[in-house]
């Protein structure tokens, strides 16, 4: 299950190769759709998409473990306590750094983890504790205006995915449509077909077609994750080194 | 002309660079269509070449505007993530000054030189003059509206009702940047759906410019 999103883009990339050689009965056109379907699935889509889903998820956490530290450690006024509780309802990857996080004490575990989280928010959080530490007082009266920031961003992203994702699914059956009116011309118009398909004029609009498919998905891609292609360039020599 | 050399001038960009480039690829253009022309002769096919230079002159010369609003847009964001910061420490009992000098470790390097500045300008101005110029560099006027709640702070005393009147500003100007943020995001996404109708449109200018040459062909033979 864990490569879900490649053999959806194979998938994807055989359908898309498979209708474009049903439009054009050129298997050249069709082996080209297909493959740069595929280059553009692997390179781009998923790698987009998943360091989307990442960002996001560590975005919720990061929330989700602020808020549950400081109200924690308000009641318990103990950093360990404070980051049992806050670590609870983390996800696997958080679970992953149990092994490390348990040689540490208090500070140092909450310190440690914001290169897992990689916000701001966090860092400011780690202020606020610092602050705390330092002069006592009340935590959460400390920390009010940082847990403010910290839901308008949460509830902002939340509304923006639930919307993005409608948006998404619209643009999917657009192109459906459009993929159904590229195919009819050869099922409906099968009496023109046999002189269309040696038409360098037909072949070259169908082809210009699923040029402008593949580069549109990868620009609505883009425009929906933020994730730019040199930041995966240089994400992927990273991991390539470790 | 004016606005295109105010934006490239604010990119820190040249025109005669920027003018050079557009040439080349107004050259590849030419030459496309040029090679076109000599391979298939007159024809549909240099509508190719020529669409694609007018879509290319398009873009060329709007991305400037785009990408000045972009960067402006980015400072205000910056503004919103970084007072954030500041509101905290205001919050927490910092003084102004020292709640801004703990914030630029918080901020880009452009930012962090706008921050220096206006730690530069108090230190030598003790007039409302460093926090105007700094929010100057913002086309919020929320932002304004802040920085001369932040200015109210250190000139009559950082009492509880400035900072409630600096929290309540902020707070709104947050708001209003997470909302507009989300919008906007949105609005890309909006304008990306029109997408898959040019997709159809290509689709039929495929099959009329197909069936345009099939009956040219005819003719040709009757």
């Amino acid at each position: 299950m864990k490569r879900k999103g490649e053999i959806v883009s194979v998938l994807a990339s055989s359908v898309l190769g498979g209708t474009a050689y049903l439009a054009t009965d050129a298997w050249y056109i069709g082996a080209a759709v297909g493959i740069l379907c595929l280059v553009g699935g692997f390179f781009f889509v998923l790698p987009s998409l998943r360091e989307f889903m990442r960002k996001g998820r560590l975005r919720h956490e990061c929330y989700l473990f602020i808020h549950g530290y400081l109200v924690a450690l308000s009641v318990s006024q103990s950093l360990d306590k404070a980051f049992e509780s806050a670590s609870s309802p983390m996800g696997k990857e958080f679970a992953a750094l149990s092994p490390t996080l348990s040689s540490m004490q208090g500070r140092e575990k909450v310190e440690y983890l914001a290169s897992y989280f990689e916000a701001d928010l966090y860092r400011m959080f780690l202020s606020i504790l610092d602050l705390y530490l330092d002069r006592g007082g009340d935590v959460l009266r400390l920390s009010g205006e940082l847990t403010a920031e910290a839901s308008r961003i949460e509830e902002t992203e939340k509304s923006y995915e639930k919307k993005a994702a409608r948006k998404g699914i619209s643009f999917f059956f657009l192109w459906v449509l459009s993929l159904v009116i590229i195919v009819f011309l050869r099922f409906g118009l099968q009496s023109f077909f046999a002189s269309l398909r040696h038409s360098v004029a037909y072949l070259a609009c169908v082809g210009v077609f699923f040029l402008f498919f593949i580069a549109s998905s990868l620009f609505y891609v883009y425009a929906h994750t933020g994730v730019k292609p040199r930041f995966l360039i240089r994400k992927e020599k990273a991991n390539g080194a470790s | 002309m004016g606005r295109l050399k105010k934006d490239l001038q604010y990119l820190g960009l040249h025109l005669s660079k920027e003018l050079l480039w557009y040439g080349f690829f107004s050259l590849a253009f030419i030459g496309l269509g040029v090679a076109l022309w000599l391979w298939r002769g007159l024809g549909f096919v240099l509508l190719f070449p020529c669409l694609g230079f007018l879509v290319f002159t398009f873009f060329y010369f709007t991305r400037y505007g785009a990408m000045v609003k972009a960067r402006l847009e980015a400072l205000n964001r910056e503004f919103v993530d970084i007072f954030t910061f500041f509101a905290i420490y205001i919050g927490d009992g910092f003084t102004v000054y020292s709640a801004l000098s703990k914030v630029k470790g918080y901020a880009s390097e452009g930012f962090a030189l706008l921050l220096d500045g206006l730690l530069d300008g108090i230190d030598k101005d003790k007039s409302v003059t460093p926090f105007v110029d700094f929010a100057s560099s913002f086309h919020d006027v929320l932002v304004k509206e802040v920085m001369l709640a932040v200015y109210q702070m250190v000139d009559e005393g950082e009492g509880g009702v400035y900072i409630r009147q600096f929290q309540k500003l902020f707070g709104r100007l947050s708001d209003t940047r997470h909302a507009l943020d989300a919008e906007k995001r949105l609005e890309r996404l909006d304008t990306l759906s029109f997408l898959p109708l040019a997709g159809s449109g290509i689709a039929m200018l495929a099959l009329t410019m197909s069936i345009m040459e099939i009956m040219g062909g005819l003719t040709d033979v009757l």
